[in-house]
């Protein structure tokens, strides 16, 4: 537990966040890794695209960023609009496959809640909302109260044999 | 109107029976304190007119009073008043960081009932939330834009452009060293 901190110039972040696991008790079972600092510039639909300056969402205030004439972001129909302009298409299997990138949504209450991005190893990784990036081995361990039900998986070919971000 | 007036004017005519609120406490003190000086046990409304004229509801009779002692009074408890308004804001925005803290809805930030209570404390928590913006960055410029009309930033700045472009514009104005 803590802060992140540079040593010899090298970051390491805290091993835990009780505040994450008290919104998402399924990451005690499973375990995770918290893999960057706090940063409310970017969310997890800009994480899951790639993206570490923006926060995607469509308001009317500058600093932010949603695709033009997308759906709203408040709607399942939008996040999913901005992943298909994105190369992405609906599937059923959350299994790893080598040649594609998958990206999870979650869902509560017919809104959009979180996505999650599936990186080579066949583990996910997340933004958790203005909070930490967090690897975490399934996609079960963040449904919750807070992000949702796990509702759609969308895939795209890996661009030239690459994941975003790796 | 002397700016001290102004200022003191919207937290100084509290009315009887809201919900409890730091803003109350600071209302029912001058109402105690009001009470303690004219002897009136039953005041429902108060207002500092001038420095010298203090008026009282009772009911639905309203007298005026000289108060020259009472305004020195009022002008110790103005420094209160800026505690009791960090202090609600402190309150509110703690409470929407835990709520919204893994959120990546805007909109279930921004409707937070926490975010609409800091909009509602209007000009006044402007300085407030530029501090806060600057020691947390975190989104924030809803409410700025809401409360001020501004919108500094330029049009594709990305969030960590736009809130520096917000505290530029806090620095330009004094609200921020």
């Amino acid at each position: 537990m803590g802060t992140p901190t540079r040593v010899l110039g090298l970051m390491y972040y805290p091993e835990r966040d009780p505040e994450l696991e008290e919104d998402c008790p399924g990451l005690l079972l499973t375990g995770y890794t918290i893999k960057s600092c706090k940063d409310p510039s970017y969310n997890c639909v800009a994480f899951a695209l790639g993206d570490l300056t923006h926060y995607w969402y469509d308001v009317k205030v500058r600093g932010y960023y949603w695709p033009p004439g997308m759906p709203s972001a408040d709607t399942v129909e939008g996040w999913t609009a901005v992943f298909a302009v994105h190369g992405y298409v609906e599937t059923e299997d959350s299994g790893l496959e080598p040649d594609f990138e998958k990206v999870a949504i979650y869902v509560s209450a017919e809104c959009p809640e979180h996505v999650a991005r599936q990186i080579a190893s066949g583990a996910w990784v997340s933004k958790m909302g203005k909070g930490y990036d967090i690897e975490h081995p399934t996609l079960e361990a963040l449904e919750s109260m807070r992000l949702g039900k796990l509702s759609k998986v969308m895939k795209r070919r890996c661009s030239g044999g690459r994941r975003v971000l790796e | 109107m002397p700016l001290v007036q102004r200022e003191l004017e919207p937290r100084y005519s509290g009315n009887v029976g809201r919900e409890q609120q730091p803003e109350d406490w600071f209302a029912q003190r001058c109402r105690r304190t009001a009470r303690e000086r004219f002897s009136n046990q039953s005041i429902s409304h108060i207002w500092m007119g001038t420095p010298q004229k203090f008026s009282t509801q009772t009911g639905g009779v309203v007298r005026q009073s000289r108060c020259d002692d009472f305004w020195g009074e009022v002008m110790s408890l103005q420094a209160i008043t800026s505690n009791v308004l960090e202090t609600q804001f402190a309150f509110h925005a703690n409470r929407w960081h835990r709520d919204t803290r893994h959120t990546s809805s805007l909109t279930r930030m921004i409707t937070h009932p926490s975010y609409l209570r800091i909009i509602g404390l209007g000009p006044d928590a402007v300085p407030l939330l530029l501090r806060e913006l600057s020691q947390r960055p975190d989104h924030w410029l809803v409410a700025l834009n809401a409360i001020t009309g501004e919108d500094p930033a330029d049009e594709n700045a990305t969030f960590s452009e736009a809130l520096e472009a917000w505290l530029e514009w806090g620095r330009r104005r004094g609200y921020l060293a």
